[in-house]
């Protein structure tokens, strides 16, 4: 897959790395700090807006990639894609760990209605990757919360709240979202 | 399965997705990781619900991380921090490989925990303890060049990550003391590492103060009193 190796040329996928991690190797560790922190930082950051909250984040993922390396399963998931979701994961449950430490910025659906179609038609479908095609055919309000959800980790209720719209609204936009993205990932 | 739109209860919970898109609370996520654990097509759900949406992850952009963070890492894991006897062979400090390999990640070189770097046997130790370094990054982060002062400061080794500038025009190095104007180096020759003399006049402006940086100028006239080109990349000086 091509995001398993961002340096392509330097010979060492990031596959290659978990797995002399795996065996304790401190020079393959170092090696994935320094190609992959910086991205997986990013992805702290935008969960937990508190730096010294993402950089205790991201000091838990790496301790976990030293201990847990041997858990990578590259049949079930590309090596970027297994850290990135444990990085998101970790910064979710720090979230939940301290509520009300996330965004807290209203969310406004309104002003969305009126152009739920126009978004990003000029642009050519073939070049963008198939979740945010598929995000695209969500009426304009309701791919505003599935996107917020997913960077921000916000849970049903703080999107309910964020958003003035009742909790079962939000569910039911959210769950209907997740249908509809899923028969058009599929398709 | 109901796909329409249609007001009334909500559809059931599907919480695969919904763990992978955030929005389950504490007690749920809980819930979903034994699940994950203990039931194999729930795994292959979530992992499948992973994969669709991770290309918006690779949209995030990626942010440099404080030196500290490193340090942190290997001093809870304990991994150990001798720092191993110094082996003599300076061709590879120059190696263009190497200093890539040291850059990878946009972090700078200077990173704590250095000693992991020179604990394997093809690497070696950094020429000098207590060497000043720098990595050179474009806007985005992304490490343009690699440079090295040299303990007594009177030269300094500079090593470009990345390919000549496609317009042809020249790269020159300046040293900007805190507050000052810029002081040039000379030029940077493209490919290959090369060691530049510093001129006594600028041996106390090199610290820690101090900032490198690249900019694109013309052939002629080098090095020039100012700079007049674009800054291609710049990167803060610190102690290895």
């Amino acid at each position: 897959m091509a995001e398993a190796n961002p340096r392509p040329g330097d010979g060492d996928s990031l596959d290659h790395l978990l797995l002399a991690i795996a065996g304790g190797d401190n020079a393959a560790f170092e090696r994935l700090y320094r190609t992959t922190s910086s991205k997986l930082f990013g992805i702290c950051l935008r969960v937990l807006p508190q730096r010294a909250e993402a950089e205790e984040v991201l000091q838990e993922v790496f301790m976990a990639i030293w201990r847990k390396a041997e858990m990578f399963d590259a049949s079930r998931a590309s090596a970027m894609t297994w850290l990135s979701m444990m990085t998101r994961n970790k910064a979710i449950d720090r979230l939940r760990a301290n509520a009300g430490g996330g965004q807290q910025a209203a969310i406004e659906l309104d002003e969305l209605e009126s152009d739920a179609s126009a978004v990003d038609s000029a642009e050519s479908a073939q070049d963008r990757e198939r979740i945010e095609v598929c995000l695209d055919e969500l009426e304009a309000p309701r791919r505003k919360l599935v996107r917020i959800a997913f960077f921000e980790g916000a849970t049903y209720e703080e999107l309910a709240e964020r958003s003035g719209n009742p909790l079962g609204t939000v569910k039911s936009w959210i769950r209907r979202s997740l249908l509809k993205l899923k028969a058009c990932l599929e398709r | 399965m109901n796909t329409t739109d249609s007001q009334g209860a909500p559809p059931p919970s599907n919480m695969a997705a919904e763990y992978v898109l955030g929005v389950l609370d504490a007690g749920e996520r809980r819930e979903a990781e034994s699940r994950i654990a203990g039931d194999a097509g729930f795994a292959r759900e979530v992992a499948a619900w992973e994969s669709r949406f991770m290309p918006l992850l690779a949209q995030v952009a990626a942010v440099p991380v404080p030196d500290y963070v490193w340090q942190r890492i290997c001093a809870a894991l304990e991994i150990p921090a001798s720092r191993p006897k110094a082996v003599s062979r300076p061709g590879l400090w120059q190696s263009l490989t190497f200093w890539r390999w040291l850059a990878g990640g946009a972090l700078a070189a200077a990173a704590a925990c250095a000693f992991v770097l020179f604990s394997t046997p093809r690497l070696i130790a950094p020429p000098t303890a207590h060497a000043l370094v720098s990595t050179l990054a474009d806007d985005n982060g992304a490490p343009g060049f690699v440079a090295v002062v040299s303990a007594d400061k009177a030269s300094l080794t500079i090593t470009p990550l990345v390919g000549a500038p496609a317009d042809g025009r020249a790269q020159e190095l300046w040293l900007i003391p805190q507050g000052q104007a810029p002081l040039s180096l000379g030029l940077v020759e493209p490919e290959r590492a090369q060691v530049i003399r510093i001129p006594d006049r600028m041996l106390a402006d090199v610290g820690t103060s101090a900032v490198f940086a690249i900019t694109l100028e013309p052939h002629e006239g080098a090095p020039h009193a100012v700079p007049s080109g674009p800054v291609i990349a710049k990167g803060g000086i610190a102690l290895l």
